[in-house]
């Protein structure tokens, strides 16, 4: 697994790794399966569209699963997601390619508790950033 | 005579503060929910996946991911049990276009596969916001409180959203300058 990142280590505006996946027909049963919402909209193309979507659209979870990915991907076994909000701020459609990248924008002890701010954010090719998150991370430190 | 889309509103706020009596998850925390979730997002942190290598861990086991809690917690088909559901909030007539807005999490401490869960719902907001779409679109604010077997409280998760109506509910309303 990655390995470990101290609160010492961090630097603000450094990037956390990013990645992408295809929001491709594959993609949209992993995350019926991997979500279990059978919400119609996210499935069939006839009810997105009656709904006013232009097509199928990525569910909220799916979305949360890749954008808490790049938390935990980069802050280790130690490392603990205390808080994190997401907003829905565009349509992500079927055929888009995803990005999600993070970065450090604050770090500060409180209470003992060695914490780091973090932005993270899903994209895509029309809108840019579609998913705009806020993160706490717990970190451990060196001098503990 | 109708009910304006402020007295509707006034009508929703009463019901801010209610909640669900808590409801039994219909299973334990299992691998192989966690390992759904993951697999849609390719995510391959052995933490969340692989028990040889989390049991050396602080955690002492597989933990659930962030997020997950909601999919593992969950009473899924078929559903015996009558969960007992938060009141309908009252909207204006025609507002029965739903979208998600956004969410926020307090994970407040692990959950290992094996555990009971339990969770309640609650409803913490209802407000009303002119959009491009609607200029009466209703914001609700749920939370879902998810407890262990001790009782103790493990995770928030606060989720928004807004309802607004279609053209032909926002012209039958008299509305004719929106959309915008």
């Amino acid at each position: 697994m990655a390995k470990q990142v101290y609160y010492e280590d961090v630097k603000v505006g450094e990037d956390l790794p990013s990645f992408f996946v295809d929001y491709d027909p594959l993609r949209i049963v992993l995350q019926v399966s991997g979500s279990q919402d059978y919400n119609p909209g996210h499935h069939n193309v006839e009810v997105a569209r009656g709904d006013g979507r232009p097509d199928v659209f990525a569910q909220n979870s799916f979305l949360l699963s890749l954008c808490t990915r790049v938390v935990t991907d980069w802050c280790g076994d130690e490392g603990w997601l205390k808080k994190f909000r997401m907003e829905m701020r565009r349509v992500n459609l079927i055929g888009d390619r995803l990005t999600f990248k993070g970065k450090v924008t604050g770090k500060h002890i409180e209470d003992g508790q060695h914490i780091v701010d973090l932005e993270v954010w899903g994209e895509n090719p029309r809108d840019g950033v579609s998913v705009p998150c806020r993160g706490e991370v717990l970190l451990p430190s060196k001098t503990k | 005579m109708a009910k304006t889309p402020e007295e509707i509103l006034e009508e929703a706020r009463k019901l801010i503060g209610r909640e669900t009596k808590p409801v039994k998850a219909k299973y334990p925390v299992e691998y192989e929910a966690i390992r759904r979730w993951c697999h849609m997002a390719d995510n391959a942190n052995p933490l969340f996946l692989t028990p040889e290598y989390a049991n050396k861990t602080k955690y002492g086991g597989v933990i659930c991911p962030p997020g997950a809690i909601q999919l593992v917690a969950r009473r899924t088909w078929p559903q015996e049990v009558e969960e007992e559901q938060l009141p309908a909030v009252p909207k204006p007539e025609g507002m029965d276009v739903p979208f998600a807005m956004g969410h926020e999490w307090e994970f407040i401490k692990p959950v290992k596969v094996g555990e009971q869960l339990w969770y309640k719902r609650r409803i913490a907001n209802v407000e009303m916001k002119a959009m491009r779409y609607d200029p009466h679109t209703f914001w609700t604010t749920n939370e879902q409180i998810f407890m262990n077997e001790a009782g103790e409280v493990v995770c928030i998760f606060r989720s928004w959203g807004l309802a607004y109506r279609r053209v032909d509910a926002l012209r039958k309303a008299g509305i004719t300058d929106y959309p915008k």
